[in-house]
């Protein structure tokens, strides 16, 4: 095995083009030896800023979860993504996890993912040739041989978003996860933790959510088995957590 | 493979395998007081300070400590002089097995290196990522306070 620190985007793209490569930068997310050739460090790109530009905020891959926390995007839309990390794992691992892990990882557990969608985020994508994808498509469909995540632009919005999670302890990963933007031009809900992030765009037309529409939005997802509670508890609270932060986001 | 760094102020040359994490190789060169628990992130007792800040050294690859200031307890005193932090933890009884104590009170010491008179909330949230089944937490968290109370005198 050998580890490689490259100082370029470019030459981590040429680096990560291997059939056995991985990219690593926290290293949270997979403890022991890990399953790869070669490890490819992502720390030394410079990688790691918050910065307020005209079209958003642009956050570098490798900023972590503490130092997202304390940006000003943290603060955006009621403190939306600053909800989104008060709880995200604990404090030591804060100041590991990577934003761009969080996304590209594709865990259920992730808190950013969610967020990042109700708020039309897009990431730019390193590689052979560059690419912009949603946050839904690198988590869906995850990312090529020799891609990484370089920047991720966060649209200004002046909204208001509520994200909760439902999980054994506050800082454990997410068994649900639920994420409400709403503004003037209506409502924008993600769900997480149960199942792959995504959009409930079910919940998005609706002035008012009716138990009906409530039951025929949850009642569509397969949730992914959880060791500790099973599918239909997390669907009851899913229903739980939409309501209280549809409520509380338009209140 | 080989890199340099600084551990406790002391320039140091590390020498490992290309997949080893922090926390195994700072053992094997000595560093006994960072400890190993379960090695995949959850207790938080193998927590050193990188650049000042807690992170789990059983997550972190020891490749990634280049160039990079290491401090782990031994590094903040000794039992001759001990850190006010670590004389708190003595003195209220925060220490029972002693397995957590060196992660807690690296933990607490970034704390009140930001915030030197926190609330309970805030010390609750600093200590999050350390595990403790001796204590249960309270003359930890008193120990915290008693600190940051003799640390906030000491600068007056």
């Amino acid at each position: 095995m050998e580890f490689l620190r490259p100082k370029t985007v470019e030459e981590a793209v040429e680096l990560l083009d291997h059939p056995h490569a991985l990219p690593v930068a926290g290293g949270t997310a997979f403890p022991g030896k890990p399953n790869a050739e070669r490890l490819v460090d992502l720390t030394s790109l410079e990688l790691n800023y918050v910065e307020e530009r005209p079209d958003g905020f642009h956050v570098g891959a490798t900023t972590t979860i503490a130092e997202l926390e304390r940006s000003p995007v943290a603060e955006m839309a009621g403190g939306y993504i600053r909800q989104a990390c008060e709880f995200l794992a604990d404090t030591p691992l804060r100041n590991m996890i990577t934003v761009g892990g969080n996304i590209a990882c594709g865990h259920l557990w992730a808190h950013l993912p969610p967020v990042l969608m109700t708020l039309g985020a897009r990431t730019i994508i390193a590689g052979k040739r560059k690419r912009e994808l949603t946050v839904y498509e690198v988590v869906s469909a995850g990312l090529q041989r020799g891609e990484l995540i370089q920047e991720v632009i966060i649209p200004k919005l002046g909204g208001r978003g509520v994200f909760k999670k439902f999980a054994l302890t506050r800082t454990d990963y997410a068994a649900v996860s639920v994420a409400v933007y709403w503004d003037e031009l209506g409502r924008r809900v993600a769900v997480g933790g149960l199942v792959r992030p995504q959009r409930l765009g079910d919940l998005e037309g609706q002035i008012d959510i009716t138990p009906e529409l409530l039951d025929r939005a949850v009642d569509e997802l397969n949730p992914v088995p959880h060791p500790h509670f099973d599918p239909e508890y997390r669907k009851h609270v899913l229903k739980v957590l939409l309501q209280r932060a549809i409520a509380e986001v338009e209140h | 493979m080989e890199i340099c760094c600084k551990i406790n102020g002391e320039e140091r040359k590390l020498c490992f395998e290309p997949h080893e994490r922090l926390l195994h190789v700072l053992r094997r060169h000595g560093y006994y007081e960072v400890k190993d628990g379960c090695s995949e992130g959850h207790c938080g007792v193998c927590t050193v300070l990188v650049d000042g800040k807690p992170v789990k050294s059983c997550l972190m690859f020891a490749a990634q400590a280049e160039g990079k200031e290491i401090t782990t307890a031994r590094g903040l005193g000794s039992p001759e002089s001990p850190h006010p932090i670590q004389q708190a933890f003595a003195d209220e009884g925060a220490v029972q097995c002693g397995f957590c104590t060196p992660a807690m009170i690296l933990c607490a010491h970034h704390l009140l290196q930001r915030v030197p008179d926190p609330s309970d909330k805030e010390i609750r949230r600093a200590l999050d990522g350390v595990l403790c089944r001796c204590t249960g937490y309270q003359k930890i968290i008193k120990a915290v306070k008693t600190a940051a109370q003799r640390i906030g005198g000491e600068a007056k």
